[in-house]
């Protein structure tokens, strides 16, 4: 019995209780017949090649042929509300912030290489192939995107060495999730096909983690196509969704017929483009918080907390103001949290005041902040240790009884700032 | 305080327990066999050692030096407690002080072993004073940290499931690993038997193309229980020559081996007095005495129940808390440690284990083992009995059988246990699906190039078979993997198809998955209404989703469990051997294996009464595997003064004796095989439904066939693998056929009921009363007349 049937035969079949002998040998005939046809297998017929749908040209290499589409986009093209010229005046944004690297200081867009990759996986892992490489650059005023497509695996190689060198010759990439699934693909693929890159050390602008920052609560997710929709106001054309894209190029691997296939160049030039302007809204923003769009009041917060953490402190005090005129009930004690907090480090204390003063009548008290707040403001500021006894004594009404950290710490206040009120009455 | 001779000597005064013990066997002490340290040892090992009180190493520790540094692979064949760790150890640490590129990449079958393994390196590590790095991959290690371990890891500690779909699918995630390999260390190399071993050696043959793609070749270091073929089995699993080490150096203390059965309480029904309880009553004077215990049972269940029982007798104060641990697998390393610690310390008395023996390393030297019930192997028994033993001190380790028919055979025929080793470890990693499955995988770490080769069969055929189900692509000299999925996800190691079912435990309310079953299994054992045992515990079956592949159960309180009625038709495609004698005719081959399941009995616990039956509606099975067939020739048959069909029933008898005894010498589960009685050309077979005395049919028309009709066949016994593809087991049966039958004649006459059990041929309610008398009849005369043509 040869092989492939008794593959055919190993696979446990669960019958129906009707089945039977006739439909057993017919089926059994249908396989043999296959097999003999085996020889007629699809062969590829070139009606459909890549070249006659989609512009592009071949480029020969010593290590064989890859086939290239190439855009340019001049500088009054417009993305979403801003033209490729107002993006490369906006002075950006301290990128080592967004992405706490030191080596994103000098962030030059003129030398940042955009890169995304269209592939056979979502997943990762050593049999995933990156069948199109998409490099979006300024190249004087206008914005090229070259995009490099293999027609079958044999074409990687020829595909890698021109990436490689195009790569190599920026100082600086900007990806979205690139972090952790395109540059890394992209190395594997170097190592499969044995050619040394250094793109692993380039300094990589993911535009994931700032965006996530900024955003996080605003759209039902944090993907490059919501916020181009949502935040962009940007319409793709009728554009394939990424999940059919594996597919879709194991089709045209056994047909040759590129005309699904071909509506990957248009998506991925579209992500391309949604990051430059996402990455302009984002150098934006540090220059008018508004340029974000926040509508709901986690937005302002996400604002706020952004730039309190890149140290930019009063910048974050308006988001917080926003961010309490506008939030929930739920959201509410943390912003008051954050903006006394503020006002506090910022020098602006009686502001600060009023707030926790506001925190105490608020119907759902979350935890014990204002009364030591407040508890420290009169001891250290009006030097009212009796009026900071009391909160503190508040506080101990309030904390439940597991939170023995905190009753420990509001103990030993107490007791120092008896000590004190001793100290000053004998003084008197 | 009376030493543990003058214990037994007591214990055997009793004659309610002497009449129970089969068996005493007492084993010398041993003394050691020294080397001095190989001079090519790195000077701040031997200084290490020494700080141990280490001045020299066994016999087998210097050879295996010897052996590796003289680039051989190698397998150490030596006991427990005889220090084959530093057999691995020591070159390894050795290559890396020479040169600190090295790397080592060490296989454990289960996490727990790899996470004692790391403590045990890393302290030896710490006194090196250079900085080796060594870390566990695996489920548990959390992934900010596996970046740094595939980027700086000298000794990397991982298992075969890890390797398999964490490492290898990832592999240029590890270049300078794989670049650097120089040794693969394989610990309980015995373990990897079965489908689990024929999945090992696949595994093994994806690295090799990794390591070959990065141009490293590793030398493989091996260690395994003692089996009958240890280096057969290592060839088999790593495809290349192996040196075998298995003198043992290291010392022995004297030790006794005691088996006992306990007493038959029904002979009717064959059953015997509970085990656990006899279990107790063997370990109180030792424990009482001061003796450190280590008690091993056969599931989770048991080792509470035996906890429990130690615990009403030894913990009767609150000072003696703790006194008596139990210990199940899946404790978390902290507890673990806690109760070695424990035991190290005197401060805990006794311990009581499943088979698991996930118990470290360091538990310092036990004096009393007590094993209730047999775990299966004979190397598993020896390395649980292995557990005790101090250098100068005298051990004990009792055997105490349950009513099984293995523990049966085992504890009645104490020669096969302690003779030369009968257990033998056979994969077969040519399976069609195994390799299949394999092939995808390693397409996917690296595209096949033309004219490469991977496992035995034809690979251009299977690549091209791939190629027509859409899962490759051919193009240049390569063979690429085109699907968006990830092969080695859908792959388990313990099972041959991808079609597993999962059983759910919807007690608590919320579901979680408790097990995995093969679909072949599936059928018999996850109907709805089905009983489940899992870990020994039973489980009800409420609901069967047969298309997503999912049991729900719910923990039963019943006192009952349930037994599938099938029909099973064998069909014989193709015979590979064949043997013409005076009464039978012995055969292997290809067959294919239709199971039609029509419904189930309830049967309670220990009295076997038969309490009901219910209705299963599932769809047929059929696959292919391969079988062992004997064939009692009329001839023979007509001789005997029985009726046909009492004859037939002997066979249903010595089949159910058979199959035991074929899992024990296999090595297998019971699970693995199965038999079934009927004729070689498949037109009838013998079947069970409601009323349990056999009748005979066909598959196709399911009308009974009259007695008189019968005789014109020839009864035919199949014991056929129960895995698609075939184990590899029928070959092994074939090859050993009057031995497999000269032990299933041991089984059922050493056995001590009246006209046959669960213990020797089954329940008289199956078989009938005659069953153990034909058996016995057909078995002496065919041994006789045997070897006679």
């Amino acid at each position: 019995m040869d092989l492939r049937e008794r593959l055919n035969k190993l696979s446990p079949l669960s019958k129906s209780q009707q089945d039977s002998k006739s439909e057993v040998l017919s089926d059994l005939r249908r396989r043999l017949d296959r097999l003999l046809k085996l020889e007629k297998f699809v062969q590829k017929r070139e009606i459909y090649p890549i070249e006659k749908i989609i512009e592009g040209e071949f480029l020969s290499t010593p290590h064989g042929e890859t086939f290239r589409v190439h855009k340019s986009f001049p500088q009054d093209f417009r993305m979403g509300e801003m033209t490729i010229e107002e993006i490369l005046k906006i002075p950006t944004y301290p990128a080592q912030l967004l992405a706490r690297d030191e080596r994103l200081r000098d962030l030059d867009l003129k030398r940042s290489l955009f890169l995304d990759i269209e592939t056979t996986g979502l997943s990762g892992g050593t049999g995933t192939f990156a069948f199109l490489i998409g490099l979006g650059y300024f190249d004087g005023e206008d914005f090229l995107i070259q995009q490099y497509f293999m027609r079958d695996f044999s074409e990687e190689i020829p595909s890698l060495w021109i990436v490689k060198e195009i790569v190599e010759s920026f100082k600086f990439l900007i990806t979205f999730n690139g972090k952790q699934y395109d540059v890394p693909l992209l190395e594997t693929r170097f190592i499969l096909s044995r050619i040394h890159s250094r793109i692993k050390e380039i300094p990589n602008l993911d535009l994931l983690y700032p965006s996530r920052k900024i955003w996080k609560g605003a759209y039902e997710n944090c993907r490059l196509i919501t916020l181009e929709s949502q935040l962009l106001g940007i319409e793709r054309e009728d554009d394939i969704p990424s999940e059919w894209i594996p597919n879709l190029y194991f089709e045209y691997l056994k047909t040759g017929d590129a005309r699904k296939i071909s509506r990957v160049f248009y998506h991925n030039q579209m992500d391309i483009l949604t990051m430059v302007a996402l990455l302009g809204r984002i150098h934006l923003i540090y220059h008018d918080p508004e340029a974000a769009k926040p509508k709901k009041g986690i937005e302002h917060f996400s604002l706020g907390r952004l730039f309190w953490d890149h140290g930019e402190r009063l910048k974050a005090i308006p988001c917080f103001e926003k961010a309490l005129n506008r939030c929930d009930d739920e959201m509410a004690w943390e912003a008051m949290k954050w903006l006394s907090m503020a006002f506090k480090k910022t020098g602006q204390i009686e502001r600060a005041k009023l707030i926790w003063e506001e925190m105490l009548s608020w119907p759902h008290l979350k935890d014990i902040y204002p009364y030591i707040e407040l508890a420290k403001y009169h001891e250290h500021r009006l030097k009212k240790f009796d009026n900071a006894i009391h909160y503190v004594d508040q506080a101990l009404k309030i904390v439940s009884s597991h939170q023995i950290k905190d009753i420990e710490l509001l103990l030993q206040r107490r007791e120092r700032l008896e000590g004190k009120l001793k100290a000053l009455v004998n003084k008197d | 305080m009376r030493s543990i001779d003058e214990i037994l000597d007591s214990l055997k005064k009793s004659k309610r327990i002497s009449s129970c013990i089969t068996e005493i066997r007492v084993f010398q002490k041993k003394e050691g066999d020294y080397r001095p340290f190989p001079d090519s040892l790195h000077p701040t090992l031997k200084e290490v050692l020494k700080e141990d009180g280490i001045k020299n190493l066994y016999s087998h520790q210097a050879e295996a030096f010897e052996a590796v540094e003289g680039g051989k692979d190698v397998v150490v064949v030596t006991p427990t407690a005889s220090g084959k760790t530093l057999c691995y150890n020591l070159p390894v640490l050795n290559s890396l002080l020479k040169n600190p590129f090295t790397k080592a990449l060490y296989i454990f079958p289960t996490k727990a072993l790899s996470q004692d393994q790391m403590v045990e390196l890393q302290s030896t590590i710490n006194r090196i004073g250079i900085p080796i790095k060594t870390y566990t991959y695996d489920g548990d290690t959390p992934s900010d940290e596996r970046q740094a371990i595939r980027t700086q890891g000298d000794i990397v500690i991982s298992n075969p499931d890890m390797l398999h779909t964490a490492i290898l699918p990832h592999h240029t995630k590890w270049m300078p690993f794989f670049q650097n390999l120089k040794f693969v260390v394989i610990d309980e190399l015995h373990s990897y038997r079965g489908v689990f071993g024929s999945h090992m050696t696949n595994v093994l043959r994806r690295m090799e193309r990794i390591c070959r793609f990065y141009g490293s070749k590793p030398q493989f270091i091996c260690s395994s229980a003692t089996i009958a073929n240890p280096k057969e089995l290592a060839e088999r699993l790593l495809e290349r020559k192996v040196y075998l080490i298995d003198r043992n150096g290291a010392p022995s203390s004297e030790k006794i081996f005691v088996f006992y059965n306990p007493p038959l309480i029904n002979k009717e029904l064959g059953i015997r007095a509970n085990h656990l309880k006899e279990t107790r009553r063997l370990a109180l004077p030792f424990i009482e005495e001061g003796n450190q215990t280590i008690l091993f049972t056969t599931s989770r269940l048991n080792v509470e129940v035996l906890t429990r029982y130690l615990k009403d007798k030894f913990e009767k104060n609150l000072k003696d808390k703790d006194t008596i641990r139990g210990y199940r697998g899946g404790y978390l390393p902290k507890l673990r440690r806690e109760i070695e610690k424990g035991l190290r310390e005197k401060k805990v008395r006794a311990v009581v284990s499943t088979n698991a023996l996930e118990l470290g390393i360091d538990i310092g030297d036990l004096d009393v083992c007590i094993i209730a019930g047999y775990p299966g192997t004979i190397a598993s028994t020896y390395q649980q009995a292995g557990r005790v033993g101090r250098r100068s001190q005298k051990s004990i380790a009792i055997l105490v059988a349950r009513s099984l028919p293995l523990d049966q055979f085992i504890i009645e025929n104490p020669d096969y246990f302690f003779g030369s080793p009968p257990e033998h470890g056979l994969i077969n990693p040519d399976n069609l699906l195994i390799l299949i499955s394999h092939i995808q995988c390693a397409a996917f770490e690296l595209p096949f190039r033309e004219g490469e080769r991977f496992g035995r069969e034809d690979l251009g055929e299977l690549l091209k078979y791939l190629e027509e189900q859409g899962n490759l692509h051919h193009v240049g000299n390569y063979w690429h993997w085109t699907k968006d999925a990830y092969p080695a996800e859908k792959i388990s190691l313990r099972s041959v198809s991808e079609d597993n079912f999962v059983v759910v435990d919807i007690t608590k309310g919320k579901e979680e998955v408790i097990a995995e079953v093969d679909f072949t299994s599936a059928h018999t054992t996850l109907y709805e209404g089905a009983i489940y045992l899992f870990e020994s515990e039973p489980f009800l079956v409420e609901k069967l989703d047969y298309k997503g592949r999912k049991a729900y159960v719910k923990k039963s309180k019943g006192d009952y469990y349930t037994d599938a009625i099938n029909y099973t038709d064998v069909s014989i495609l193709e015979g590979f051997e064949h043997m013409d004698k005076k009464a039978i005719e012995v055969e292997h081959g290809e067959v294919r294996v239709s199971t039609r399941i029509i419904g189930y009995k309830k049967i309670k616990f220990y009295t076997l009464e038969n309490l009901g039956y219910g209705k299963i509606e599932l769809p047929d099975l059929e696959f292919h595997t391969t079988s062992y067939w004997i064939t009692f020739k009329n001839d023979f048959i007509e001789s005997f003064p029985y009726h046909r069909h009492e004859i037939i029933d002997g066979i249903l008898g010595l089949g159910y004796a058979i199959h035991s005894i074929s899992a024990l010498h296999l090595m297998c589960d019971p699970h693995d095989i199965n038999r079934c009685i009927g004729d070689r050309r498949s037109k009838w077979f013998v079947r069970f439904t409601r009323d349990s005395r056999g009748f005979y049919s066909s598959f196709k028309s399911q009308e009974e066939i009259p007695e008189d009709k019968i005789a014109f066949f020839e009864p035919t016994l199949f014991i056929y693998d129960n895995y698609p593809g075939g184990m590899g087991f029928s070959q092994e049966l074939f090859d050993n056929t009057f031995i497999l039958l000269e032990k299933t004649l041991k089984l059922i006459s050493k056995c001590g009921c009246l006209n046959g059990c669960p213990s020797c041929v089954g329940p008289t309610k199956e078989v009938g009363e005659r069953a153990k008398e034909v058996a016995l009849i057909i078995l002496k005369e065919v041994l006789e007349q045997g070897l006679w043509i």
